[in-house]
């Protein structure tokens, strides 16, 4: 069983660390996983993007993602500039960060990961850190990660009170992650 | 009862910065320069945080950096730089200081392309640059591998007289930043490794000077060791990886490793990442019918040429892949393999790519084997 995941944000979105939580997780569990970010040299607010690898056995490949089971964006603004959906398996899932009800593939979600982290206060420089929501939503859409297991993740990486409202980020994205019909 | 190993998830730059902090250098001099730099910044961490109590000593440069080590290391303390691309490049004059004057040390280079034009992504020109430097040059595969491979390079490099430094590459951005899954001795196993550096280069009540002017008659002589010294470096670093594997319980080669090359008729020659990538093409293959195998070069100095003819004399043909290109002659490794096939009659065949941090997918390679098979692959392929 093997799950791959690629991510897509705006820098200062904690793209990187999402996926980095999501291995971590899976890690936990005894699965073998891969954060691969893509450096272009880039700045705050440039395209981003991570590709993530889980899998019950060890891994050996190091190339990118390309058929992923699951896109996840970030910022739903990317939409009109990246093709995020190149590649997707037909029957994969596509996760935004979005109020709205936007459908891009079949099987597409939504989740307000920006408003989580807006209430939780989780705004570092004027940017909403949507990250530990949107692992929290990936939580739910994969099979191979477990929402205990990310929230242990979350609290073991941001300490004290940051860790605690970081875990309530995941568990609120986990918990209001919607399809969109 | 053994304490259990704990099983972590790292960046590659992490992982190599962990058994760093488990070897306990003494005197640590490292310029930052991507994709190096969160190692460092780890390793200033680990000494901020009391784990690692090393001098960390600022320097101005990459040259200066080899320089401050290599007379700490000259002073009998263990210790560690890493670089770069062009760092690496800066450093070079101290580089052929520290293999010429067999200073045992260790440098990790997180290798990427050179400039120009100006890239910040994998290949491997600057490691496979420093090949006639009198280092020993090693290359990991995964992030296991580069954690393994730097405590197994401070024992090779301080191997009873043996005095030879060893620089451990591992590919840029696709070990340094990626998280991958490994496990990591205790701290106390590390210790019985790895004891504390015991020899000196110099001794204090009588010291001499290093590095001095040899005229023409003596030159020659210290080559002439430094050439005997390298091709003794493959039996040390066989026998450091037996002992290292059997502590690990795991088996960690040290000059090359072979997957599914006993009734292979096409031998895949890589090095580093990718490696991963042609494990991947081998099973497509021989789910298609086609007997491939990988061979990967995890030393690239001391070459090890003995084993790979071995490996390849019986092979209907060669493949290398290259990631490095010597312009005017054909790839790095592939000359090396050729030079080491001399006389034999199999075809080697020569597959340049992954340059500047080109992705290369599994079913490239699958169908560069796949044209061997069928004899319409071209002596030299570009992926462009």
């Amino acid at each position: 069983m093997i799950e791959e995941i690629s991510l897509f944000g705006r820098g200062g979105q904690g793209v990187v660390t999402a996926g980095e939580l999501l291995v971590s997780a899976a890690v936990k569990d005894d699965l073998y996983g891969q954060s691969i970010p893509f450096y272009g040299g880039e700045r705050r607010g440039a395209p981003v993007r991570s590709d993530v690898r889980i899998s019950d056995e060890p891994l050996y490949l190091h190339r990118r993602t390309y058929n992923p089971d699951v896109v996840a964006v970030f910022d739903s603004t990317l939409l009109d500039i990246l093709k995020v959906t190149e590649g997707l398996k037909e029957d994969g899932s596509m996760l935004i960060n979005s109020k709205r009800l936007l459908k891009v593939w079949k099987n597409t979600y939504v989740v307000d990961a920006t408003g989580i982290a807006k209430d939780l206060g989780l705004v570092v420089a004027g940017w909403a850190v949507v990250n530990t929501a949107m692992a929290g939503a990936l939580a739910n859409l994969l099979h191979t990660i477990k929402l205990d297991s990310l929230e242990e993740v979350v609290k073991e990486t941001f300490s004290g009170k940051l860790g605690e409202l970081n875990a309530e980020a995941v568990d609120l994205g986990y918990r209001t992650v919607r399809r969109v019909d | 009862m053994q304490k259990a190993r704990k099983v972590l998830a790292l960046v590659g730059n992490h992982a190599v910065a962990y058994a760093v902090k488990q070897a306990k250098p003494q005197v640590l001099a490292v310029f930052p320069i991507t994709p190096q730099t969160t190692m460092l910044e780890k390793l200033a961490e680990y000494i901020a945080e009391g784990e690692l109590k090393a001098e960390l000593v600022k320097i101005e440069s990459e040259h200066s950096a080899m320089a401050t080590i290599f007379g700490a290391a000259v002073a009998g303390a263990r210790v560690f730089t890493a670089t770069s691309s062009q760092g690496l490049l800066y450093m070079t004059e101290m580089i052929y200081w520290v293999g010429g004057a067999r200073v045992p040390l260790v440098a990790a280079v997180a290798t990427r392309a050179i400039a120009a034009p100006w890239s910040i992504l994998d290949d491997h020109h600057d490691f496979v640059s420093k090949r006639d430097a009198i280092w020993i040059q090693m290359m990991a595969e995964d992030v296991q591998d580069a954690y393994d491979l730097t405590l197994m390079a401070f024992r090779i490099s301080e191997y009873p007289n043996l005095l030879l430094p060893v620089m451990m590459g591992f590919d840029g951005f696709i070990l340094t930043h990626t998280m991958e899954r490994l496990e990591v001795l205790n701290d106390e196993e590390v210790d019985e490794f790895l004891p504390p550096r015991k020899f000196n280069l110099i001794d204090f009540e009588d010291p001499v000077s290093i590095g001095q002017v040899a005229d023409s008659s003596e030159y020659i002589k210290y080559r002439y060791y430094a050439m005997k010294a390298m091709e003794n470096a493959k039996s040390v670093i066989e026998e450091v990886s037996k002992e290292y594997s059997k502590l690990v319980g795991r088996n960690v080669p040290g000059l090359v490793e072979d997957f599914m090359c006993d009734d292979a008729d096409y031998a895949i020659v890589a090095m580093g990442a990718w490696s991963g990538d042609v494990r991947e093409a081998v099973r497509r293959l021989r789910g298609e019918g086609i007997k491939a195998c990988l061979l990967k070069v995890k030393t690239f100095r001391p070459f090890p040429k003995e084993l790979i003819r071995k490996y390849l004399s019986e092979k209907k043909a060669v493949l290398v892949m290259d990631r490095a290109y010597s312009y005017g002659l054909g790839g790095v490794l592939a000359s090396e393999v050729k030079s080491a096939m001399y006389g034999l009659q199999v075809p080697v065949y020569n597959f340049v790519a992954g340059l500047g941090g080109q992705d290369v997918r599994p079913s490239v390679i699958v169908d560069m084997v796949k044209k061997l098979h069928e004899g319409t692959l071209q002596e030299e392929v570009w992926l462009v």
